[in-house]
């Protein structure tokens, strides 16, 4: 029972007791009162009336008219004169009347007094005793009066207290309930400090409660800035302390994502193994210092540039997007060569530097964009070690133009070239310029074609938790771009998409197929969206509306979009998250990790899960930063109250460790048969589907181990279709493309999935 | 304590009325004069209780005649009326016609005369040099219910029969059964017991211990 419930049980027995008592002690006392009353009536009238026969002279006739005349005019119930022999002289005799009280009443109360008695004498002769008993009726009426009249007070009474206690109750149970309020917001994860309340004893509770909020609040705070730290210890080169290649790279997929314009130069130090054969391993690392040196004081200037190590001899530093590579590649080098000169003279390494500078338009993935520095290498070279690139934004072709820096010898100051169109032909492998416009503008008529005619299919991937459940199947979107075509995975139009801001139209079909999906089968999906469509006009509403039609459906629907969110983005991601939770939708951040000290803002804002992204986790059986820093993330994100997911595990080890740093779900290709899903079969053809830049890509890397056994088991086994992938280039195309970062990593696993379920 | 006990459990081992330490007592706290009574007082009654009902009377109605003078209440107590026990008005050696009936009422009942042979009388009394009849009262004694009564009086030592007291006309009798149907000693001190002049007596009687 409440205590409330309780306290109001408490006053009323009380008020019971105490009423109720004291209604009974007031009718036994005025029982009392008139019982004596009635005792000294009947002595009195006794005493009377003998006196009056005494002096009659024992005349027979006169007393009895004398005692009939008393007892007429009085209320008497008998009158008797006995004489000493025992003979009645005198006897008159009223029976009870009615006295207006209730039976039962008289019955609980008796009013029976003692008969007055007296001797009635005549001269000195003593002629009998008289007993005189009056009436009780008024008493016991009196009596009854007096008792309805004190209860219907005393109720009247108890009435008006337990209307005010309920009123005092009432009010002292709102700053009890506002505290409970608090403690529940606490338990939910909101942090709100209360006001303190009137009463002292929940002042203290609710001082206690504000002092703990402020404390967890530091922890968090203290808790993100130490994933921060590990962060960075994961993922910084050890020997130069420079940002690993991953984390380069998903820097440069997001600053090609958002910006229209990049600058990023690429170093590459020649000759490495010679100088490591040469002069020994401590002279190779400490010319990669050097080199790291300059570009680490570049990239502390602003928040913009970024420094990373990209493979052994290569470096990278990522620009400012309002600046312009080509301007300071020639500075760098110079910068670069004299800081070399100065510490490497001795060794006498000839040009040891190559630098690759490109200013233009983003490419469609970092790995491309890198390719494409890449095969510049040579002609920077041959250039005397500087190459720079310019592409527009309609352009398509790469215009290439070189410096010739003064050879070191001379030591004279750097000519600044000037950029002229080189005349023959970008290497670049796509076709003519006029060709590659209009093969854009023809894709982006088939994507519109293939939105409008829904021409679209949902992939399945499962998230599972530790015991093998599934928690929800990711659901990401294929398109047929051409019709009875093949459906494509999200790496083949997503960036088009995004360039062409159908990227709402893309999100909304993607909604509508996993809603119906969901009505179908009952399954959780989750799906993504962009966030530059949670910025689009209406695009909010719109989602809302086909949640608010299919509301059975919406509760099963799970929502992601990217974690790096801009500061344009978090008001809209905001407004979509409040719209949609209410009507039963969770809501997601994916490909998470590497802003960990956003994840309380989001937090906040009301998100549900957050899917760590692989490039965090890989690794994490193994290396103990890696593990370190997947470990304090799963904290992280626990300590605040949200559901951590690891993304794209691959490996079954690591999926253990996973399990064990507290990871609530994963999926990826480590993940077992689950226990409950449709037959797919494995289909491997759709491999041959994968994007022109992943399959070069993908060349550049070594196999993967050998295919056959595991093709074989797929074919076998026809009822589960997220075994080991079905071949080393899908294997190699998966872990490449799950290094974009961007929304559609799962989807590329598509390679190696079967045909999804539903398709046309 | 333990005396008291014991004294008071042989007292009530041999029929005896009256409470010795009591009595003393309570003269104590009245005065000298009753401090003085009481032996005189308790050796009569222990003397009483071998002699018959004849010798009673004749020794309480002596007792009371020899020790008080008559003197009115105002005079005595500064009152217009008032009542006193045995040992008040032995304390103040003086007393009216109320208070030698009911001094010597209570010392027969203490000896062991039954009530019922005993009654109060409110008479008219024609005293010789006065023209109208005066208020009294008498002790009267019927030996047998009915028979003619003996009268003990103030204004004559001798105890005579009621024929021979042409003096006296009786108005109304009564005696302390009439009062205390049905009630023990415990209704003594209920206030309502104190509202009548002659049970307030007779509670303050039974207070000193005479009975």
């Amino acid at each position: 029972m409440t205590l409330t419930r309780r306290i109001a049980l408490f006053i009323a027995a009380l008020l019971l007791l105490a009423l109720g008592g004291a209604l009974v002690i007031h009718t036994l006392a005025a029982r009392d009162v008139l019982l004596q009353q009635q005792d000294s009536r009947n002595r009195d009238a006794a005493a009377s009336l003998a006196l009056a026969l005494s002096q009659q002279g024992g005349d027979k006739t006169a007393m009895l008219s004398v005692a009939t005349a008393q007892f007429d005019l009085g209320h008497y119930r008998s009158i008797q004169l006995v004489a000493a022999d025992g003979s009645a002289l005198i006897s008159l005799q009223q029976p009870a009347q009615l006295s207006g009280s209730p039976d039962w009443f008289n019955g609980l109360l008796p009013l029976r007094a003692a008969d007055g008695m007296a001797i009635v004498s005549s001269g000195w002769q003593e002629l009998g005793t008289l007993t005189v008993s009056a009436h009780v009726a008024w008493a016991q009426h009196a009596l009854w009066q007096a008792s309805v009249r004190s209860a219907s007070l005393l109720a009247l009474l108890a009435a008006i207290a337990a209307i005010v206690s309920t009123w005092m109750l009432r009010a002292w149970q709102r700053p009890l309930r506002a505290t409970i309020r608090q403690a529940q917001a606490l338990a939910r994860g909101q942090f709100i400090e209360a006001d303190l309340p009137s009463l002292p004893e929940l002042q203290e509770l609710t001082r206690s409660m504000n002092i703990t909020v402020g404390r967890l609040r530091e922890t968090f705070a203290a808790q993100a800035e130490q994933v921060v730290h590990l962060q960075r210890q994961a993922q910084l080169d050890p020997l130069t302390g420079l940002a690993l290649q991953p984390q380069w790279l998903q820097v440069l997929s997001r600053r090609q994502v958002q910006q229209d314009h990049v600058a990023l130069l690429l170093v590459h130090v020649q000759g490495l193994a010679a100088i490591n054969a040469a002069h020994g391993r401590e002279q190779a690392d400490a010319l990669l210092r050097c080199v790291a040196g300059v570009l680490k004081r570049h990239s502390s200037v602003d928040a913009y540039t970024f420094a990373g190590r990209l493979a052994g001899p290569e470096m990278a530093l990522l620009l400012p997007p309002s600046e312009r590579a080509c301007d300071r590649a020639a500075r760098l080098y110079e910068t670069l060569y004299e800081a070399l000169r100065q510490a490497f003279a001795p060794l006498g390494l000839g040009q040891p530097l190559l630098v690759v500078a490109y200013d233009g338009a983003p490419a469609d993935s970092a790995e491309e964009m890198l390719a494409l520095l890449r095969t510049q290498l040579p002609q920077a070279q041959a250039g005397g070690g500087l190459c720079m690139l310019r592409r527009d934004a309609d352009a398509s072709e790469v215009v290439v133009s070189s410096a010739s820096p003064a050879r070191p010898a001379a030591s004279q100051p750097l000519a600044q070239a000037a950029t002229q169109p080189a005349p023959h032909p970008t290497p670049d492998p796509a076709t003519q310029p006029t060709d590659r416009r209009a093969h854009k503008a023809q894709a982006v008529q088939a994507l519109s074609e293939a939105l409008a005619q829904g021409r679209a299919a949902l992939g399945e991937f499962q998230v599972q938790d530790a015991q093998g459940r599934l928690l929800h199947l990711e659901c990401p979107l294929r398109l047929q771009l051409q019709p009875s075509g093949e459906f494509q995975p999200a790496a083949q139009w997503l960036a088009l998409a995004r360039r062409a801001g159908l990227t709402p139209q893309v999100d909304l079909c993607a909604l509508t197929l996993a809603l119906r999906a969901i009505e179908r089968d009952g399954q959780a999906r989750a799906i993504n969206v962009e966030l530059r469509s949670l910025v689009a006009p209406g695009f909010v509403q719109a989602v809302a509306a086909r949640l608010a039609a299919a509301p059975r459906a919406a509760r099963h629907l799970w929502v992601e979009w990217t974690e790096g969110a801009s500061s344009g983005d978090w008001a809209a991601a905001g407004e979509a998250t409040t719209c949609w939770r209410a009507l039963g939708v969770q809501i997601g951040v994916e490909h998470a990790g590497s802003a960990p000290e956003q994840l309380p803002r989001w937090r906040d804002m009301g998100v549900d899960y957050v899917k760590v992204d692989a490039l965090h986790l890989r690794g994490a059986a193994t290396n103990t930063h890696v593990r370190a820093y997947a470990h304090s993330l799963a904290g992280l994100i626990r300590l605040l109250g949200l559901k951590a997911i690891a993304e794209g595990v691959e490996d079954s080890a690591d999926l253990a460790v996973l399990w064990q740093l507290g990871y609530e779900g994963a999926t990826g290709t480590a993940l077992t048969a689950p226990r409950q899903l449709g037959t797919e079969p494995a289909v491997t053809p759709e491999r041959a589907k994968a994007a022109p830049g992943v399959d070069a890509v993908a060349s550049n890397k070594a196999p993967a181990p050998t295919p056959a056994p595991a093709s074989a088991s797929a074919s076998a086994s026809d009822a589960a279709p997220v075994p080991a992938p079905a071949s080393a280039s899908a294997r190699t195309a998966q872990s490449k493309q799950s290094l974009t970062g961007r929304g559609r990593s799962s989807g590329l696993n598509s390679n190696s999935r079967p045909a999804p379920l539903g398709t046309r | 304590m333990l005396l008291l006990a014991v004294l008071q459990l042989w007292a009530a081992l041999s029929a005896q009325a009256w409470d010795n330490h009591q009595m003393r007592a309570a003269a104590q706290r009245l005065g000298p004069n009753a401090v003085a009574a009481v032996e005189p007082l308790q050796s009569m009654l222990r003397a009483a209780q071998t002699q018959d009902e004849a010798a009673k009377l004749s020794a309480a109605n002596q007792f009371f005649n020899l020790r008080l003078r008559f003197a009115p209440d105002i005079e005595v107590w500064g009152q217009d009326e008032h009542w006193a026990t045995p040992l008040q008005a032995l304390n103040a050696g003086a007393g009216d016609c109320e208070d030698y009936a009911i001094g010597k009422y209570a010392v027969l009942l203490a000896m062991g005369v039954p009530h019922t042979r005993l009654r109060l009388v409110y008479v008219r009394a024609k005293l010789p040099d006065l023209a109208t009849p005066v208020p009294h009262m008498v002790l009267a004694y019927y030996a047998i219910p009915n028979a003619e009564p003996l009268i003990l009086d103030n204004l004559q030592a001798a105890i005579v029969p009621a024929s021979q007291r042409p003096d006296l006309a009786p108005v109304f009798s009564f005696n302390s059964e009439s009062l205390w149907q049905g009630v023990g000693q415990a209704a003594a001190g209920s206030a309502m017991a104190r509202l009548s002049r002659w049970r307030e007596t007779w509670a303050r009687i039974q207070l000193e211990g005479l009975l």
